[in-house]
C-alpha cells in the first residue's frame, strides 16, 4: 500500500452533456432494438384494422337491422376492445422487462434521476405508439368505410361527416393511453405477470363484472368511471345515456393513467432497486 | 476512492449491513470478501445509490453517488452478469447505456474491442454464454472510462483464460490509478488479484487489511509430522509447544500423523534425531487465504469473543479507522 499510485486521468470524454435528451436517445435505442416492439405494434395495428374491417363486413351482410343512428365511423373501432390489450402489454413490458432482466440497476446507475428515466421512457413510448396508432386508426377508418359503401350499401361516411374525425383521432389517443396505462402499471408493480393481470383486470374484467352487480348499488354511476368504459365514449357519435361525453370520457381515462403514473413515480423515488 | 462510514442497512428485524466502515483507495485492487448473505451485494447497491442506507453514509470521490453529474464517468459497475434484455444485442445494450450519459457509438466500439466481443456485438444477448455475459458486464462498467470500478463477482462463469484476462485487466486498471473494488467468493483468486481486503461476515467488518496480513492473522503456520513413534514424539513436543494436535491414524498403513504450531520444521527434525525417533513426513501447512477466510467468517460471533482477549486480533475496526485517517 506504500507505493504511490499514479493519478488517474480519463481518456474518453462524453460527446454530449447528460440530461433529458441523452436519456431520450437511450430510451429510443432500447425501444427500437427489440424485435418484440415491432411484433407487438404489428399485432396492435393488425387487430385494429382486421377486426374493424370484419365488423364492417358483418354490418353489410343484411342480417342485422341498421337504424338511422348507426355509428358508421365509430362502430369498427370496437376492435380496440382487443387491440388495447396488445398495446397495453407492450407498455407493461418496456418497464417490467428491465426489472426481470436486472437491466434496471444498470439504467438507474447510469442515470440516478429515476423519475426522469421513467417519464422519458413514457414520453418516448407514447410518441412511438401515437404515431403507429394514428396510421392504424386512419387505415381502419378508410378500410371499414370502403366496406360499408360496397355494392348497394351506402352505410359508410366520409371523414368530414360530423364527429368522424374526432372518432378516428380519438381512437388513436385511446390506444396510446392504454399503452401508457401499461407503462404506469408496470412501473407500479414491477412484475410482468402482476402488471398484465392488473391491466387486463382494469380494461376487461372490471367492466364485465360490473354487469353482475345489483343495479341498486349505483352500478351505472360507478361503471362509467372505469378506464375502458370512460375511454370508449370517444368512438360514440353522440353522448350516450348514463355515460360521459366523448372527450370527458377520454379525459377520465387520461386521469387514471396520470394518477397511477404519479403513484408509481412517488414509489420509484423511495423504493430500493 | 470509495468511503463508507457506519454504513447500515436494515430489512425489518434483520441487519443486512451493520455499521460498516471501510475505504477503497485509488491505485489498488480492493477485494471485498464475505460468505453468501454477508451483505456484499447490498453494500454495493448502497454505494451506487440503488438502495437507501438505513444509517451511515457512503461516498464515491467524496460525493454521494446520486449527486454525480456524469455517473458513468465517475463509477463503472458490474452487479450481475447478463443483466441485459435477452432480445437485445450487446451493441444496442451498450449504446443505450452510453447515450444516457452523453457517450456515443465510438466509445461503444472501443469497449467492445477492449473486452473482445466485437465479433458477436450484433448477436442477441440471450444467446451469450455466462462468460460472454461477464465480458459484456465489464464492457458496460468501462463505458464511461471511470476512475472507480465496482465489480460483483466478475470472474464467475469465466473459463481459465477469461479469469486470467480479468485478473490482468483489474491489475492494469488499478495501475492506471483507478480505484478497483471487486467482490468475490473465490479467495484464491483474490490472493492473486487484490492488494487489499475488506472482509465482512453477517454485515459486519471482520478485517480491513492487506492480503498478506490477513493470511498470517489466521491460524498461522502449522507443521504436519508423521512418525511410526508418533505418541512419544508428541509427548516430547508438548513440552515445547502448547499447540500440538491429536494423533490421527495414517492412511493405508502409513505412520500416524499430528500437527504442531509454533515450532519450525528444523527444530522438530533435530528433536526427533536427538531422541532416535524416525520421521516419515515433515511438511509446512501454511494457511491459505481460503482457510483464513473460512476460519474468520465461519462464525464471526465466536471470532469476536475469541478476539476480545487477544488484542492483536481485534484490530479490524481500529485498523479501518486508522486507514481512513
Amino acid at each position: 500500500m506504500s507505493v504511490t499510485a499514479p493519478t488517474f486521468t480519463p481518456t474518453a470524454r462524453p460527446d454530449h452533456r447528460p440530461g433529458a435528451l441523452g436519456v431520450a436517445r437511450s430510451e429510443w435505442t432500447k425501444i427500437r432494438s427489440l424485435r418484440s416492439t415491432y411484433w407487438t405494434l404489428l399485432v396492435t395495428a393488425g387487430l385494429t384494422i382486421g377486426l374493424g374491417s370484419l365488423f364492417a363486413l358483418g354490418r353489410t351482410s343484411g342480417h342485422e337491422p341498421i337504424g338511422p343512428n348507426f355509428n358508421a365511423a365509430g362502430f369498427p373501432f370496437n376492435a380496440l376492445f382487443l387491440s388495447q390489450l396488445a398495446i397495453g402489454v407492450l407498455g407493461v413490458l418496456i418497464v417490467t422487462a428491465e426489472y426481470s432482466s436486472g437491466m434496471i440497476r444498470t439504467t438507474f446507475t447510469a442515470v440516478p434521476q429515476r423519475g426522469l428515466v421513467l417519464t422519458t421512457k413514457a414520453v418516448v413510448f407514447g410518441l412511438v405508439t401515437l404515431a403507429i396508432a394514428v396510421v392504424t386508426t386512419f387505415v381502419t377508418f378508410f378500410a371499414s368505410q370502403w366496406i360499408l359503401n360496397r355494392g348497394s350499401n351506402h352505410l359508410g361516411v366520409s371523414l368530414s361527416s360530423p364527429s368522424a374525425l374526432r372518432i378516428v383521432v380519438g381512437a388513436a389517443l385511446y390506444l396510446t393511453l392504454c399503452g401508457l396505462l401499461g407503462v404506469a402499471m408496470g412501473a407500479l408493480l414491477r412484475s410482468t405477470p402482476a402488471a398484465i393481470t392488473a391491466l387486463a383486470g382494469a380494461l376487461f374484467i372490471l367492466p364485465i363484472m360490473m354487469n353482475f352487480l345489483p343495479a341498486s348499488w349505483h352500478r351505472d354511476a360507478i361503471a362509467k368511471w372505469l378506464p375502458s368504459n370512460a375511454g370508449f365514449q370517444i368512438i360514440e357519435k353522440v353522448a350516450q345515456p348514463l355515460q360521459f361525453a366523448p372527450w370527458v370520457g377520454l379525459a377520465v381515462l387520461a386521469g387514471w393513467v396520470a394518477v397511477i403514473f404519479a403513484i408509481a413515480l412517488a414509489l420509484l423515488r423511495r423504493r430500493d432497486v | 476512492m470509495i468511503e463508507a462510514h457506519d454504513l447500515t442497512k436494515r430489512y425489518g428485524e434483520t441487519l443486512a449491513v451493520d455499521r460498516l466502515t471501510f475505504s477503497a483507495t485509488p491505485g489498488h485492487v480492493t477485494g471485498f470478501l464475505g460468505p453468501n448473505g454477508a451483505g456484499k451485494s447490498t453494500t454495493m447497491r448502497m454505494i451506487l445509490g440503488l438502495d437507501e442506507p438505513s444509517g451511515g453514509s457512503v461516498t464515491v470521490n467524496g460525493t454521494p453517488y446520486r449527486h454525480h453529474r456524469y455517473p458513468l464517468h465517475e463509477v463503472g459497475a458490474l452487479l450481475e452478469a447478463k443483466a441485459i434484455h435477452p432480445g437485445r444485442s450487446s451493441y444496442n445494450h451498450l449504446l443505450a447505456v452510453a447515450q444516457s450519459n452523453g457517450f456515443g457509438a465510438k466509445r461503444v466500439k472501443q469497449v467492445l474491442e477492449l473486452v473482445g466481443l466485437e465479433h458477436v456485438a450484433r448477436r442477441r444477448a440471450g444467446q451469450y454464454s455466462l462468460g460472454m455475459g461477464q465480458r459484456l458486464g465489464i464492457a458496460t462498467a468501462l463505458l464511461g472510462d471511470p476512475g472507480v470500478l465496482l465489480l460483483d463477482e466478475p470472474v464467475n462463469g469465466l473459463d481459465p483464460e477469461g479469469i486470467i484476462w480479468v485478473r490482468t485487466l483489474l491489475k492494469s486498471l488499478a495501475a492506471e490509478g483507478r480505484t478497483v473494488f471487486v467482490s468475490s467468493h473465490l479467495m484464491a483468486e483474490m490472493a492473486l488479484t487484490a492488494d487489499h481486503l475488506v472482509v465482512i461476515g453477517r454485515g459486519r467488518l471482520i478485517a480491513d487489511t492487506s492480503v498478506a496480513d490477513f493470511v498470517s492473522r489466521a491460524s498461522g503456520a502449522r507443521v504436519r509430522v508423521s512418525s511410526p513413534d508418533a505418541a512419544r514424539l508428541r509427548q516430547l513436543l508438548l513440552e515445547r509447544s502448547s499447540e500440538v494436535g491429536a494423533i490421527e491414524p495414517g492412511p493405508d498403513g502409513e505412520a500416524p500423523t499430528f500437527t504442531v504450531a509454533g515450532l519450525e520444521r528444523s527444530a522438530i527434525g533435530d528433536l526427533a534425531l536427538h531422541h532416535g525417533i524416525a520421521i516419515h513426513e515433515l511438511t509446512s501447512e501454511r494457511a491459505s487465504l481460503e482457510q483464513a477466510f473460512m476460519e474468520l467468517t465461519a462464525d464471526d460471533v465466536e471470532f469476536r469473543a475469541h478476539g476480545a482477549d487477544q488484542p492483536d486480533e481485534v484490530a479490524a475496526a481500529p485498523v479501518a479507522a486508522h486507514r481512513k485517517a
